[in-house]
């Protein structure tokens, strides 16, 4: 089965430019530290001693690491190319992620999906697993809705770099259903709902630290409003709630509660404001205050409730 | 015995040149790398390209800043060599 792979080919293009400006300005500073180490007064065993390890050993360093940026650029201008040409590679068919095919609303879309989880390197084992647990509540129109707009490959691609998630499969599944069940958000409210929702469940099996990373990865991939200080607050308020959540037996208490459901619920709504807050640092702040002491409150709650069981 | 001598003033200019050029050469280095990652690219070449930056290319830049650092401060350590001689 091929798998879907790509790039942008004008990043790519821009990305050999600057490699190729660095390559020019490093011979040049080459040539320049040359020049001012003749025009140097100094003389005697140390001054030769230096000479020698210049020309010697430094500049042919140089010239070797400039060697190495053309040929990083030349790399680069080629996969551009490639990307370009559509040519095909033993690994399957090279396509722009912006032009990614569209992804079909019918059967196909199950397919579809299953060549999308191939690039996260996964086995047939959690590849199944996870097109089996999607089937169990996912149409094909949803498998599709899923794949235009959470799963796509800049997204996999940070799920893959986040080495946090103990089960791939499951995490996969629960942010699925999560973004499947919030459909009537608008789309980035349902974005950030998976994403929250799925950094509590790490946080619960993997700790809050991984939690924290998770969401700021995630969430500045599906959110690009967020690539800002304003992303710190908000792991940081998952790290607080998630922490809480742990020590009170959090999945012991959504059993009853959803209590991730309702603190993603808050996490959108903090985004919202700090949206519509013009990422105002200062205002996220006050607004992640805030929603901290919500949680304290709210888990204070769930513990109090707990006694009842 | 070798004739000893050079210019103090000189030598520390040329030291700061040095250390300078090191800064940007690492800076560049640093910037380059973030931009491959942070590019909108997924697939093997990536992986590829990833790993010859990160393995080769990179450390050969990290050894010129290295060795750039430490010509400065043997240019450095001279010149003060030097200015303690001219006033003794």
């Amino acid at each position: 089965m091929s798998v879907m792979y790509g790039a942008d080919a004008d990043e790519l293009d821009r990305l050999a430019a600057e490699f190729h400006r660095a390559a020019d300005e490093l011979d040049r500073e080459g040539g320049l530290m040359t020049q001012l180490l003749n025009n140097v007064s100094w003389l005697g065993d140390v001054a030769s001693r230096f000479v020698g390890g210049w020309t010697g050993v430094q500049l042919p360093k140089i010239g070797l690491s400039t060697r190495f940026l053309r040929e990083a650029a030349d790399d680069l201008a080629r996969n551009a190319a490639e990307q370009r040409s559509g040519s095909l590679r033993n690994t399957g068919s090279l396509e722009s992620i912006s032009v990614r095919p569209p992804v079909p609303d019918d059967d196909g879309a199950w397919a579809f999906l299953e060549q999308s989880l191939e690039v996260l390197g996964l086995g047939r084992d959690a590849i199944e697993s996870i097109i089996h647990g999607l089937k169990g509540f996912l149409g094909p129109d949803q498998v599709k809705d899923l794949l235009d707009n959470l799963l796509t490959p800049a997204f996999l691609t940070v799920i893959k770099g986040i080495d946090v998630v103990l089960d791939v499969a499951d995490f996969v599944v629960n942010m699925a259903k999560d973004f499947a069940d919030h459909a009537h958000l608008e789309m980035d409210d349902r974005l950030s709902h998976a994403v929250l929702d799925a950094s509590i469940g790490v946080g619960v099996s993997k700790g809050v630290d991984a939690a924290i990373t998770f969401a700021l990865g995630a969430l500045g991939s599906v959110v690009p409003f967020l690539g800002t200080g304003a992303g710190v607050i908000v792991g940081k308020v998952v790290g607080f709630v998630v922490g809480e959540g742990i020590e009170w037996g959090l999945e012991k208490a959504d059993e009853h509660y959803d209590v991730k459901d309702s603190i993603a619920d808050r996490g959108v709504d903090l985004l919202n404001d700090l949206e519509a807050a013009g990422e105002m640092v200062a205002e996220a702040v006050d607004t992640g205050r805030e929603l901290i002491e919500d949680g304290v409150e709210f888990i204070g709650d769930v513990k109090e409730a707990m006694w009842l069981f | 015995m070798a004739l000893v001598g050079g210019d103090a003033p000189a030598l520390f200019g040329f030291a700061n040149e040095l250390r300078r050029r090191r800064a940007n050469i690492e800076a560049t280095t640093r910037k380059l790398g973030s931009l491959v990652a942070q590019a909108n690219w997924v697939g093997p070449d990536r992986e590829r390209f990833l790993s010859e930056w990160n393995g080769r290319h990179a450390p050969a830049l990290m050894t010129v800043v290295q060795e750039l650092g430490e010509a400065a401060s043997q240019v450095s350590y001279h010149a003060q060599q030097q200015e303690r001689a001219s006033r003794s």
